[in-house]
This record gives structure tokens, sequence and C-alpha cells, in this order.
């Protein structure tokens, strides 16, 4: 294995352009070193930790920006996070163990684009936008298209992720993610569910409501059907118990030794109404009635 | 002596706190030898086929591989209780994770490479993975030699195929039992395969020396004796000429007993050219090729009086053996005898089977067949005392053992400090009073669970303890500090004897060169028996050196007496003289003390075959009860622990400290177990949660407010009163939460683990019922 420690984005590309297939990125590492103990060693290793500029949490125009290496620690901690992007602040809290947040990055659990990565699902409904570079330039993607299915993303193996664009939700807007597993600490999510309600002006009505769903499909998933079916409403406990029936119509889990497919779907159904609940009460200042 | 006691009953610090904190203590895995080889195993990925061929040849002509060796190399078996397990496989494979062959090289990577290009054909046999299955008439022998093995005088071979112990119990009439009385209630158990999951993975390193024909093995091991005695007569040769050091153990749980890496570093030690070998699993080798415990299916029937008095008792137990014996027979004898509880109960049936599966072998795990009997007993008393709308505690008061009584299997007992338990258990958790947390969504509820748990009996444990002239006191024992905190305990009990201070004690390192024997350190039984040792071997020591004393101090032996580290007379207390000086007038500067001593424990008439019955069947019996408040998520079917009161009659408690961690050690693995622990096997024979990514233990955020609880009712054999308190606390840790499960949702669950999915589908089963 070869190993390299290129000292910008333009080196760490021509080593991906060169190496090809061969070639893996490593950032934090908490997933490459475990695949290169039990699965195989990449033929080059790409350290881009030595590339300056990579972390850090930045507001520009309306947008948060979030470098690749930010550790999952440094968002948890960012009182600007937690304020504007409750929603990635809360996934990020419930990450591993501390000792993981503070070595994994964002851009590590991105690019991993493991159905049941933590910020993923907070990503796609703050719709938020990947920043890759290419040896022939630098593209913005959606994460609405960025994943492609487990471990398979629009970077390749050939792009950079950079950064993160987060728009910043109107001022109202309220966000949770909600993480079904065994255990308090260091687990994977059996299921993920994150919720975000922006309220009308009166408060009165959803204005906007995204669901997203994680570890219930090959990869992180919006569910399309029962945000349509809220927007615009006031939530009623009989609402949220059909938008919860239809979020888990809208998973397509699978059954492995985590959990079986169709109690996945329960929990679908059971994390999307408690979402709805409190993001409904956060943000209007009313239980659902 | 009467004088008051130093030591003894104080929270002193660990004496290894340091060593181990620091991180300067090495432990078995961490151990290099100089010129070693390491070694790496070939494990099946078959569990149940015969061996066609066995090709070596790519892997030997690998550079840098010193030996390859298979079973042809290795004609050996082992076992404690049947000799019925190769040091490598002979001719078929009976688990996904049996030692095949074994390869020595230079550097793990082309060992590891080399294990690799070894090829194997199997043929494949019929796969058994449920023990119910497997002891059905017609089945195939898993072992088609049983009959022709060595076996222990002690075990039964049951009536159908595969059973390789068969415990009977026979007290009373049962079917009279049940015809007296007036509610019965007949469930099915199950409690699944969980691993002990040490900190430190298993491994051992060996070294033949063709010129002295001496095998050295150097192994964290914690019955070294027992290892010593079962290669010996496995390889047939002279126990002298075999050598067990222990290095540091990093946890074992009952994992870390009988062969395990130790075969494969053998074998692969007599092909070497006298280089030392070691053998090192990683955690998944660890989970799949060294011990499990026990899943069992507990088939309970009670019935009892309308007032609560319980009148019969019917088990049946299989116990899920894996694909070798290990321990089986013994954990079969010693869950299933007092798998009915700790209660007077006129009529008795109990049988055990332990039945050979292709699935990993399972053995000794603290708790030793106690957590299975009581998941079923204890959940079931509950469930009685509700359908006669009575108290759980007080359908236990009304049965529970005092002092006194006579067990169901024919002993009267003693220093039985069970009640106290269950008071200050339940106590300390308020049972009874309804939690004041109200979230919705969540339902709170609230449960205990009693036990009793035997030692190995009978079994010997010899000490030695020398005081030098410097007045170093030097403790040869054979218990292996695991982690335990024995190398305290047995510090303290010398210090004490003689009278000296705690940092002039040394535990002598473990090496059966050396070392006297010792049973083993399981089962709870080294304070008890060790301490005895230790204390006889000082108190042997201290006699020597007042005997000494007394003509220098020119006073007679009885008016002298022992105080911080030096000899004087009693009414004279400044004519003294440091017991190290008392050593050098009496011995020269090099001269040493020494004091021996040996203990066993005799017991009564060994357990009858066909009834069970014994006079005495344990040194000493431990008592405890522990108390659960869960929370139960009414939609996910999490549960979380909130509460864990553990009361235990230790007899006397030599180190309160060291008691409280051992409870609290103890609670928390069983928390794992009665939760989320569980090795998922399915119908191949394949473990599917080999790590710690999916095999869930404890962190420290699913611990609860833990409430130890210390009880002593003085046992007049132990050492100052001490009985054992190693195993006892993880035993009635799920049967608690599951009474407490129970207490919240209103519904009762039969299987372990309370996993979220597992609760969950209770609930679903309920709320169709009920709609
Ligand atoms: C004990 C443990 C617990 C865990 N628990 C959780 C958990 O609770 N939730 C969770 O979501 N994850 C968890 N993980 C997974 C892992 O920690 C996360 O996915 C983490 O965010 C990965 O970040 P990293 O910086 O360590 O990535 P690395 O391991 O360095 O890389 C991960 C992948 O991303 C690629 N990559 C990294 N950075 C870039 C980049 N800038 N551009 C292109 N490709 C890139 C790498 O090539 C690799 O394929 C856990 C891992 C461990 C070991």
């Amino acid at each position: 294995m070869e190993y390299f420690e290129p000292k910008s984005i333009g080196d760490a590309l021509s080593l991906l352009s060169k190496h090809g297939a061969e070639a893996k990125v490593i950032a934090g590492g908490t997933d490459v070193m475990v695949d290169i103990k039990f699965k195989e060693e990449p033929g080059a290793l790409v350290n881009i930790k030595k590339i300056p500029s990579l972390a850090g949490i930045t507001e520009r125009g309306g947008s948060l920006r979030i470098g690749a290496l930010t550790t999952i620690r440094d968002i948890e901690t960012s009182a600007l996070v937690r304020e504007k992007l409750p929603v990635l602040w809360d996934a990020c809290r419930q990450f591993a163990s501390l000792q993981v947040r503070n070595t994994a990055t964002i851009g590590g659990n991105i690019c991993r684009a493991s159905p049941s990565g933590e910020s993923l699902t907070p990503l796609l409904v703050l719709e938020a936008n990947a920043i890759l570079a290419f040896s022939d330039g630098e593209r913005s993607e959606p994460f609405k298209t960025f994943f492609q299915g487990p471990g398979k993303s629009a970077a390749g193996a050939k792009g950079l992720l950079t950064e993160v664009d987060i728009p910043i939700p109107p001022a109202g807007s309220k966000g949770v993610y909600l993480k079904h597993a065994v255990r308090g600490a260091m687990d994977i999510a059996m299921v993920g569910v994150a919720v975000m309600l922006t309220p009308d002006a009166g408060k009165n009505n959803a204005q906007d409501v995204r669901i997203g769903l994680g570890a219930v499909g090959p990869t992180p998933l919006r569910a399309p059907k029962t945000e349509a079916l809220l927007k615009g409403k006031a939530l009623t406990a009989a609402l949220i118990k059909e938008a919860g029936a239809l979020a888990a119509t809208e998973a397509s889990p699978i059954t492995d030794q985590r959990s079986s497919a169709e109690n996945r779907r329960w929990i679908v159904e059971a994390l999307t109404r408690r979402g709805l609940e409190q993001t409904w009460k956060a943000a209007t200042g009313k239980e659902v009635a | 002596m009467s004088e008051e006691l130093t030591v003894i009953g104080k929270p002193v610090t660990r004496v290894d706190a340091y060593e181990k904190v620091t991180g300067q203590i090495v432990y078995g895995y961490d151990l290099t030898l100089p010129n070693m080889l390491y070694g790496k195993a070939l494990f099946s990925p078959k569990a149940h086929a015969k061996i066609k061929k066995i090709d070596i040849s790519k892997a030997k002509a690998l550079p840098g591989v010193v030996a390859v060796v298979t079973g042809a190399d290795a004609p050996w078996t082992h076992g404690e209780a049947v000799k019925d397990k190769p040091f490598l496989a002979h001719g078929k494979v009976r688990y996904i994770g049996e030692p095949v062959a074994a390869v020595a090289a230079e550097d793990e990577d082309t060992a590891q490479a080399a294990v690799k290009l070894i090829e194997v054909e199997y043929e494949d046999l019929p796969v058994y993975i449920d023990p119910e299955e497997a002891c059905k008439p017609g089945c195939v022998e898993i072992h088609e030699d049983y009959d022709g093995y060595r076996k222990a005088p002690f075990m039964v071979r049951g009536a159908a195929p595969n059973i390789n112990e068969h415990f009977k119990l026979r007290t009373g009439d049962v079917a009279k039992g049940f015809a007296e009385s007036d509610l019965i209630l007949d469930e099915k158990y199950y409690v699944p395969i969980i691993q002990h999951a040490a900190m430190e993975p298993h491994s051992a390193h060996a070294q033949w020396d063709k010129e002295s024909g001496r095998l050295t093995i150097w192994v964290a091991n914690d019955a070294p004796f027992r290892a010593l005695h079962e290669i010996s007569e496995a390889l047939a040769m002279d126990k002298e000429k075999i050598r067990f050091i222990n290095p540091a153990q990093g946890g074992g749980f009952g994992s870390k007993g009988g062969l395990k890496c130790e075969p494969i570093a053998v074998a692969l030690a007599f092909q070497t050219g006298g280089r030392p070998v070691r053998v090192k699993f990683n955690r998944e080798e660890t989970f799949i090729s060294t011990l499990t415990r026990h899943a069992a299916t507990v088939y309970c029937k009670s019935g009892v009086k309308k007032d609560g008095t319980l009148v019969a008792r019917e088990m049946t137990i299989y116990w899920d053996a894996g694909a070798y014996a290990e321990k089986s027979p013994t954990v079969c004898i010693r869950g299933s005898l007092p798998a009915p509880g700790p209660y007077r109960i006129p009529h008795v049936k109990v049988d055990g089977y332990a039945v050979y599966t292709n699935k990993p072998v399972a053995g000794s795990y603290r708790g030793y067949g106690i957590p299975q009997g009581a998941w079923a007993g204890e959940q079931q008393m509950d469930e009685l005392a509700i359908k006669l709308g009575m108290d759980p505690i007080d359908i236990r008061m009304k049965n529970i053992f005092v002092e006194g009584d006579m067990s169901y299997w024919g002993e009267q007992l003693h220093a039985v400090g069970l009640k106290e338990t269950l008071i200050k258990a339940t106590e300390a958790i308020e049972y009874g009073k309804k939690s004041p947390i109200n979230k919705p969504g969540l339902k709170i509820g609230k449960g205990f669970a009693c036990i009793q748990k035997p030692t190995r009996s009978p079994t010997t444990s010899n000490a030695g303890v020398t005081v030098n002239a410097q007045g170093e006191v030097t403790v040869f024992a054979g218990t292996v500090e695991i982690g335990q905190g024995c190398n305290t305990i047995l510090s303290q009990v010398a210090a004490e004897e003689l009278k000296v201070p705690m940092d002039k004690v040394i535990m002598h390192q473990l090496d059966t060169d050396v070392i006297p024997y010792d049973a083993s350190t399981t089962s709870s039984r080294s304070t008890y028996h060790m301490g005895n040792a230790v204390r006889s071997a000082s108190i042997h020591a201290r006699e020597q050196i007042m005997e000494a004393a007394a003509p220098m101090l020119e006073v007679g032996v009885q008016e002298l007496a022992l105080g911080d580290g030096k000899v004087f007379a009693k009414d004279q207390p400044q004519q003294s003289l440091p017991i190290g000086e008392v050593v050098k007038r009496k011995l020269g500067i090099n001269g040493v003390v020494r004091g021996e001593a040996s203990y066993t424990y005799e017991i009564g008439k060994d357990l009858d075959l066909e009834t069970g019955h014994s006079d005495h069947a344990s040194a000493f019996y431990m008592y405890a009860t522990q108390a659960a408040e869960v929370s139960v998520d009414e939609e996910s079917g999490r549960v979380r622990v909130l509460r864990m009161s553990a009361a235990h009659d230790v007899g006397k408690a030599i180190n309160p400290l060291n008691c409280e961690a051992q409870i609290e050690g103890g609670v928390v693995m069983g928390i794992g177990s009665a939760i989320h622990e569980e090795l998922i096997i399915d119908a191949t024979g394949k473990v599917r949660n080999p790590s710690f990514l999916d095999y869930h233990l404890v962190t420290s955020l699913d611990c609860p407010q833990l409430i130890p609880i210390i009880v002593e009712c003085h046992e007049p054999e132990g050492p100052y009163g001490a009985k054992g308190l190693g195993e006892p606390g993880l035993a009635p840790t799920p049967a608690a939460i599951g009474n407490a499960v129970a207490d919240a949702i209103g519904i009762r669950i039969y299987d372990l683990p309370l996993k979220p999915e597992n609760v969950f589908w209770a609930l679903q089963k309920n709320k169709k019922s009920a709609a």
C-alpha cells in the first residue's frame, strides 16, 4: 500500500486520477481503518487531513458552509449549528461516542454513503448541496442526487468532497433527528428519522414539512407523499397518525441481524409521528391536538 | 487470636491498581518472547462435515513459514469431563470456527497468508442447531465415538442421541404435588447464547525444549493446574515436564479456563526446533472459537396452594452444549440442581440435558447455569403471585430458605442470608411504590429476583507464605488475578495475620514450577478456599516467628503479640522486634521463614446419580436478591434499566470496596445479557454477529443507578466468615429485569434478550389480542 499526504486539493485530485479505483481517500479514518483491517487494503491511501482550510463552519449569504474535514464533535459543539440547523445538531450529538465524534468527519460520513449514516437524513431535509472537486473543476451536487447506493455517491472514485453548503432554513423552522438503536451510545441506527417543520406566519399551519428516513433503504430517503399530505395543514393527532403510516410505506427496509424489515417499518411510523409532534410543538408552541 | 482486625473488612485500594492504570502490566496478549514465531489457525467454515482431504503443500512452501500442522500431527484429544476435543480437527469438523490446521511463521502476516493457502475438502453432514432437535431419535451422533471417550465418573449418558449428560433430581412425588395444588403454571422459557467478551482476547505461547523434554506454556488461563493436568493427560507426558506461567489476565468470566489457544500453540511448538510460538485470536476468532455461555430452553411447571405455599416444581432444561462437552456436564449438574430456586418445595423433579449441537462450544460463564434457571423460576414466582393476587415479596417470604431448612436435594442449609437480601434489595428501589416518572409513551415497572448459588466442591487450595529478613512477605498462591481483585484480598489476609502493612506483601507470579497446586480460579471459590489456605500459611509463618522471638525478647510465646510489623510483649509493648529482625537473628540476613498450608473442604456424599441428592453438595452457598426499575418504550420496545439494587450475602466483606465493584460489574454484565446480548447463529451454524458492532455489550450510557448492598451472614468455615462473590451479581439480573418489564407493560416475555424488537413484538401481539 502506498501512502500520500497531499498538501492541496489539486495534489489530492491528481493522485486520485493517477491511481484510479486503487486509491482511497482517508479523512478521520473511522470507516477506512476498519475496512483496511477487515476487508481489503487499498493500493494507495490518500490522507487529506494535511490539506489546509478543509475544516470549519462559516455563515455565507444565507448558507452555512461546513468543510469536509470538520469533525462531528465540532458540529455538535457549534452554537451556530445548534441555532440554525437544529436537525443536524441533533443527529451529531447522537453519533457513536465522544471518542469517535472527535475523530470522525462529516465528509467521511457523507462519502461513506451508508444508509444509516447519521448526518445524511438531516442534510437531505435541509436540501443541502455537496461541493465536489474534480480534476476538471468544481461542481455543486444536491444531496437528493448525491447518494446512489450503499457506499456509492456522486463523488465517485476521483472526486473530493470539499464542503457542504446548507441553506439556512427560515427563522421559526424546527427540526429533530430521532434515532432507534439498541444502546445509548456506540450503535448503528436501526432506523433514523429527520423531521423539519416550518410554520406559517400565524403559526397555525405547517407551511413546509420535510421528512428524511435513514437505514430503511439503499440510500437515505425523503418521504415525499407524507410531506405532501402535511403541507399547509394544522397537525392533529389523526393527521400525524396517517402521516406515520404513510411514511412507513415510503420506506423500503431490509431484514438483517439488526432488525426485521417489518419492525423497521413500524419504527418509521412511530418516529415520524413523534418527530412531527415534537417539531410542531417547538415551532408553534402548541401540542398536537 | 481475638485482637481487632486491622485490614480485613477495610476498603483497601487494589494492589494492582497502579500498574494497571498506568499500562505497565504485561497481559498474556501483549507478551513477546525472544525468537518467537507467530501462529495462526485455519478455522472450519463448515458446521458439520467430514474432512476428505487437506493439502498443506502451498502453505509450507511460502517463504517465512516454519511449520504447518494438522490433526495428523496432533493426534491428541482433551476435555475436562469428556476427552472429546481434538487439538486440531481429526477427520471431521463439528462447528464453524473449529481449528483445523495451523501455521507458525516469522511474522503474523506471513502466518495469515499461509493459512489462506491451506486447501481443505469437506463432505457435508447434517447440521444440528437446536438441542431439542439434536436429541430426537434417529439423529446422527455428532460424536460417533462418544461411548469410547474417556469420561468423568459422575457422568450419566442420556438415552437419546447427542446427550452428553443427563442430570436427575427426584424429591417427593411431583404428580401428587400437582394434584394437591390450587394453581398450576407451566411455561417454556428461553435464554440465548452469549459470549464472555473479556477485554483481553485469548492467546497462548508455547515452547518445547527437546533436550530437557520440557514444555512451557505462557497463558492467561484461570485454572493453570487443571490446564496442566489436561495437557499432561492428552500428551501422556509427566506433569513435571510441563510448566504453566501466567502473565496478567485481562478478564475471563469463565472463558479462559480449559484449553483454547493452548492446544494449537503446543501442536506447533513441537515442530519449530525449540522456538516459542504465539497463537493469538482476534476478536472474531474469540467469539466463534473459544467459548460461549449455554443457550437453555427451560420448561418450568409449578404448583402452589391458594395461600402461596409452593407444593411442586418440575423443570426440564436443555443446555445447548455446542460441539464439544467442555464444562457442559458440570454446568448441567450445578445449574440444574438449584434451578427450582431457593425455596422449600416438597415435590421436585428436574431433568437437565446437556446436548451436543453444531455450534461454538459452550462452557463456564460467570454464574455457571444459575442465570438460566433463575430466568424461568423467578419469573414464574412472580406470575404465580400475580395469579394468586399476592405480592411477589409475600410469596417468596412464605417459601424462602432460612437457617436450618432442609433443601430439596437433601442438605440442611446454614448461614442463609437470603431473607435479609430480599428485604434490603426491594427497599432500596422502593418496590411496591409507584414511580413518580410520568412520560407519555414510557411505561415504568419494578421487579426483583432471588438466587442461591453453590460452589464447585470439594476442591483444594494450597498456599505458601514467606517472611524474609527485611520483613517482606511473599504469598505463593495459585489463584489467578483475572481482574476480580484476588491479589488484594489475599494480600489483606497475609497482612492481617502477620500484622504488616499492605505494601510489605507481594503476590508471587503464578508459575506452576513454583506455586503449589490450586484447583481453579472459578466458581467464586477463591476468597473462601485460597483465603483459608493463605490464612493458615500466614499463621504457620507467624508461629515460627513468634517461637523464634520469644527467647530474643525473653518472654514466653503466649505473652507475645504482633502489630505494625513488629513482635512485642503484650504487657511491655516497648519491648519489641521488627519481624524481619527476628528472621535475621534466627536465620541470618538471607534467611526466610516459610509458612505452608493446604485447605480442602470435605463435602458429604457425592450426588446420588438417580436422585441428585447429597447431604452436603457445596462448601458454601451464596445468596442474593436484586431489584430493578425499568422503563419500556411502548412503541419501540426499548427497555432501559433506571435503577438496580443488588443485595448479596457475602458472609464477610474482606474488602467492601472490592465487594461493591464485583457486584456492580456483575450487575452491569447481567444487564447486557438481559436487554441486548445474543450471539446470533443461523441455520448453517454461522455466527452472524462476531464483533462489537452487532454484539451489544453495555456502555456507560446504558448503566443505571447501581445500588450495591452487602449483607454479612457469617459463614463459620470461611476465612473471617467470608463466602464468595465473583459470580452471583450477574445471576438474578435478567430475571429481575424480566419481572420489572412485565410489571411495566403487563406482558410476560419468556425469551431473552429483551431487545427492542422482541419487546416490540410482544407489545404488538398483545395489542392484537386486545383488539
Ligand atoms: C466505533 C464506531 C462507531 C460508529 N458509529 C457511528 C454512528 O453512530 N453513526 C454514524 O453515522 N457513523 C458511525 N460510524 C461510522 C463513521 O465513524 C462515520 O461514517 C464517520 O463520519 C466517517 O468519517 P471519517 O472522517 O472517519 O471517514 P473515513 O473513514 O476517513 O472515510 C470514510 C469514507 O469516506 C471517504 N472520504 C472521506 N472524506 C472524503 C472526502 N472529503 N471526499 C471524498 N471521499 C471522502 C473515504 O474514502 C471513505 O470511503 C462509526 C464508526 C465506528 C468505528
